[in-house]
Order: C-alpha cells, then sequence, then structure tokens
C-alpha cells in the first residue's frame, strides 16, 4: 500500500466526477468466523423479537369452568364448558385443537430472547462486512450482479440525497449501470412456503443494493420502493444489512457524505473514532496475508534449502506387490536376493542329506539260491 | 486483500458453486473467468488477480481479460475484450486465445485450459452436419417385393411349413 487508493464519486450522469481516499475500515481484516457468529446471534434475536408474542394473562384460555365429562359418555374426554341455555355449553374447551383454547406448548414468557455480545466483537463483525463489500470478488460471490458497474464500492455524488422521486433514484441507478441487481431482485419473488405466508412474510425475494446516506433530504422515499434496495444512515450501519444470513459481501452504494463520514464514524487504524468512544479499527494478525508473495520474497527464499530433484512419479504403471513380484522386492531390499539363495542353497544341502539312499541289492540267502538253482 | 484470503472467503460460500451430484467428486463453479468451471484457486475467476474470460458473444468468441495493471476495486473498467468472428478458422482462434491467455492476461499456466475451452465452444457453434436418411428396416416396407417372391416360390411347389399362412 504505497500510496492511499482513491475512490471515484460518481455524478448523477454516472460519470465520475472527483474522487475520495479509501476510507481504512474498507482495508480492515475480513473475519468471517467473527461476523457468522455475531450474525447468527443477531438474526435470532431480532427474528425472535418480531416473532415475540406479547404475552397477556398467565392462562388466557381459562375463561371458562369447563371440566371433563369422563368416559361413557360417548364424547371424547376433552374439558367441556358446564351448564346449558347457550351455545358454548357442551363445547370442547382449553385444548391446542379447541376453539379458544389455548396454542399448544404456549411461549414461555420467561423465555431468553436476547443474547448478549460484547460490543467490540459486535463492531468487528460490522467493520469486517464493511471490508468485504469494498471487494468485487466477495461481492460477485454473494450474487449481486455488478459485472457491467465501474468499480466496487460506488460512490455518488451528494446530490442523490436530495432525491424525491423514485424515478430520478431508477435513472441514477441505471446510469450506474447497478440496476441489473434490482431487476434481479424483482425477477427472484417467490410466494413463501408454508404458514410465514400469514404471518407477514409472504414473499421471498433477494436482496439489492444497500444505500447508505449521509442526511436524508428525500433519499429514503426516493430508493424505497425499489424491490430489495435498503437504506441506511452511515451512523447505524447494521451487520443484518451488511452481511445477511452471515454472507460476506453486501452490493453497497455509498454517497460523497457517507463515504467521507466512515473514517470518523469507525476511526482509523491510529486514529479513535468519534461516534463511538474509544473505537480503533482491530489490526489484522499478518500485515500482508499474501501467501505466494510471502513465499516467493527474498526474506524466505535466501534462507530455504534449494529445490532438490524433481520426483516423477509414475501414476501409469500398476503398483506391484514387493511380497508377490521378487524383481520389486530386491529393489526394495538387496539383500533379499542373498537371502533367497542362500535359503535355496540350504534346501539342496538339505535335500542332498537327507536323500534316501536306493536299496543296495544285497546277495540273496543261500537257501533261496538252494532252491533256485535246485536240479 | 489478498487472493489468498478472498479464496478462503469464496470456498465453502459462493454464488457460482454447483455441488449437484455427489458421485462426481468434483465440485464446479460457474463464474465468469472460470476456465474449466472447476471451484478451485488455480481457475477461479474471482479469487485471482489475473483472470481470463472465454465465452460465447453471439458471433463467435469472446475473451474478457482483467488488465494486469488495474486497481482491485476496478469492476468493468479492469476488463479488455478480444472477439474472435465466426469466421476466423480454428487454428487462428486457438492462437489468439494461447496468446492472450499466456500474455495479454498473464496466465500461461491457463493456456491448456483456454485452448480447451475455445475448441469445445468452436465444436459448439458448428452447424452440426446432417445426417444421412436413415434405411429403414422394418418389414413393411420390404414386405412389397419379399412376399412377392416367395408366393411364387410356394406356388411353384414347396411345401413347407411356414409357408402355410400365406398360402391361407
Amino acid at each position: 500500500m504505497a500510496s492511499r487508493p482513491t475512490v471515484n464519486v460518481h455524478a448523477a450522469s454516472g460519470e465520475a466526477s472527483t474522487s475520495l481516499p479509501l476510507p481504512a475500515v474498507l482495508t480492515a481484516p475480513i473475519r468471517l468466523d467473527k461476523c457468522r457468529a455475531e450474525c447468527g446471534v443477531s438474526q435470532r434475536a431480532l427474528q425472535r423479537t418480531k416473532d415475540r408474542r406479547t404475552p397477556s394473562a398467565k392462562r388466557p384460555d381459562h375463561q371458562t369452568s369447563a371440566e371433563s365429562w369422563g368416559t361413557g359418555r360417548a364424547v371424547a374426554r376433552i374439558p367441556r364448558v358446564g351448564g346449558s341455555g347457550t351455545h358454548r355449553a357442551g363445547q370442547a374447551a382449553f385444548g391446542n385443537m379447541c376453539r379458544g383454547g389455548r396454542m399448544f406448548a404456549p411461549t414461555k414468557t420467561w423465555r431468553k430472547w436476547h443474547v448478549k455480545v460484547n460490543q467490540n466483537q459486535r463492531r468487528f463483525a460490522v467493520v469486517s462486512a464493511l471490508a468485504a463489500s469494498a471487494l468485487p470478488s466477495l461481492v460477485l460471490a454473494r450474487g449481486h450482479r455488478i459485472e457491467q458497474i465501474e468499480e466496487v464500492p460506488l460512490v455518488i455524488a451528494n446530490a442523490a440525497e436530495s432525491f424525491t422521486k423514485t424515478k430520478e433514484a431508477v435513472a441514477l441507478l441505471k446510469s450506474l449501470n447497478a440496476y441489473a441487481d434490482v431487476v434481479k431482485v424483482s425477477n427472484s419473488r417467490k410466494l413463501r412456503a408454508g404458514k410465514g405466508k400469514m404471518r407477514n412474510r409472504r414473499h421471498r425475494q433477494r436482496r439489492g443494493p444497500l444505500i447508505v446516506y449521509n442526511e436524508n433530504n428525500g433519499i429514503v422515499k426516493a430508493f424505497r420502493n425499489l424491490p430489495g434496495v435498503e437504506l441506511v444512515n452511515v451512523r447505524r450501519l447494521n451487520l443484518l444489512q451488511l452481511a445477511p444470513g452471515g454472507h460476506l459481501g453486501r452490493f453497497v452504494i455509498w454517497t460523497e457524505g457517507a463515504f467521507g463520514l466512515l473514517d470518523e464514524v469507525f476511526g482509523t487504524f491510529d486514529k479513535v473514532s468519534t461516534h463511538k468512544k474509544d473505537y480503533i479499527l482491530p489490526t489484522p494478525k499478518i500485515s500482508n496475508p499474501d501467501v505466494t508473495r510471502l513465499i516467493n520474497s527474498d526474506e524466505i527464499q535466501s534462507v530455504v534449502r534449494p529445490a532438490g530433484q524433481k520426483l516423477q512419479k509414475r501414476p501409469w504403471t500398476q503398483k506391484k506387490n514387493p511380497l508377490v513380484n521378487k524383481a520389486v522386492l530386491f529393489r526394495l531390499n538387496p539383500y533379499a536376493k542373498t537371502i533367497r539363495r542362500h535359503e535355496i542353497l540350504k534346501q539342496e544341502r538339505l535335500k542332498k542329506k537327507n536323500a534316501k539312499k536306493p536299496k543296495q541289492p544285497s546277495a540273496a540267502g543261500e537257501a533261496f539260491t538252494a532252491t533256485l538253482f535246485a536240479p | 486483500m489478498s487472493t489468498d484470503l478472498q479464496w478462503l472467503l469464496i470456498r465453502k460460500n459462493s454464488s457460482f458453486i454447483v455441488k449437484r451430484d455427489a458421485s462426481v467428486g468434483q465440485v464446479f463453479s460457474k463464474e465468469n473467468g472460470n476456465l474449466r468451471n472447476i471451484h478451485s484457486h488455480k481457475f477461479s475467476g474471482l479469487a485471482n488477480a489475473k483472470t481470463v474470460h472465454i465465452g460465447d458473444s453471439g458471433n463467435g468468441i469472446q475473451i474478457v481479460s482483467r488488465k494486469q495493471k488495474a486497481s482491485p476495486h476496478a469492476v468493468s473498467r479492469a476488463t479488455t475484450k478480444d472477439l474472435i468472428r465466426a469466421r476466423t478458422g480454428s487454428r487462428r482462434a486457438h492462437g489468439i486465445a494461447a496468446s492472450v491467455a499466456s500474455k495479454k492476461a498473464g496466465r500461461p499456466d491457463l493456456r491448456t485450459a483456454a485452448l480447451a475451452r475455445v475448441s469445445a465452444l468452436l465444436a459448439a457453434q458448428k452447424e452440426p452436419k446432417e445426417l444421412p436418411a436413415k434405411k429403414s428396416r422394418s418389414k413393411k416396407t420390404k414386405a412389397a417385393p419379399a412376399s412377392a417372391t416367395r408366393k411364387s416360390k410356394a406356388s411353384a411347389g414347396g411345401d413347407d411349413d411356414d409357408d402355410l399362412p400365406d398360402l391361407v
């Protein structure tokens, strides 16, 4: 990092007019683990806060003095409302399957909705997510359609903050070649599977660009009706918007004012933030994470031993079993040849020694010969 | 940010990953600039400072390479395009692809992959040859002359069982 890189500011027509230095946050270390952990926790907390049912009475269903009729009445043993004279009499009560009954396993009022995450860790996650949003490859990998835009991070002139019409917003996104991402969202809109449909989560869709502004002079109203587009003030950047689902690399469009404020909001590597008390950006564990560059550096290459001869593996030959194949065995263990030879010689010697001597024909007995040659 | 770190961030999760068939034993990736569509650091079109994309342009082959001195933040500005027109012969097309990959884009290691991709594209763009008309082996087409001869044979005096139905 010899000179500090700069980022162009795009006018409403899409042309680059001026440029700003890259804020230090966007070069902060990217730690996926921190983002994942924090994102998981805050996602859960947020969903639970949304889902939470306000507990009213301790047992909201106990409006009646229903009791079971017991067996023998040819009806289910569920508690039934007593009395007569109203329709309610004799109807089942309390159960999760009953009208006016409680739900099954009601959510408990003492459930812990929030999980605390240390503030520094939360900030680390946000900073990481911001740094990831400044790398085109990560933004592409998240699925944003940014192939046609000029550069990432994308900064637009402050005039956009006082846009009040969506028409202007669309024209701006088109001139930046960023409208493709909105189209992607629009095409992705699907009906949600399951009961979420009736719980105010009717449709699912992708996420589009996140627009970060410094001052809302109408920009929120101008952009908010575009599908997938979200807006946020620089001072209130949120991990759930920067890394939805724990996936780094949200496509962020900054207004000039917001971009210029980043160094103040998050501080730099050696300057404390003015918005967060005593906050300094996390320092990377290694200053140069480029492994190839490290390996090929003079410092390392001067120390390591020279490369040996290349070992040519021969994948095309069949592997031979040295226990079966003599030639391979002798190549591996030349002494095996001597052992074998000795063994053979020994066997031969033994064979010679133990060989059965052929029966020497002995002379026939006297009596036998006498009878044989008897006249 | 180093490409090694970027690869680590992309390796497990990216919108381009294709893990459809586990039996293949290979993870694919369909981003632009991935010449073999294999999900690896070497072939990745995202986690490399120098990339070449070879694709169909509707009228020939388009080679999009990343400028070597471009800023890491630049997206569309960082690319240059070379077009191999449809009437270009295959030898010349291969030559252009090889030189763009190894010289212009600075990735001599991707030379073979680039050549393979160009060949595949050329083969795909070729108009398929018309197949010769199929010779029919069905009995119906052969039936007319064959049955006539058989009948004449049968009438000549062949008393084979096979010919009986014909006679009836």
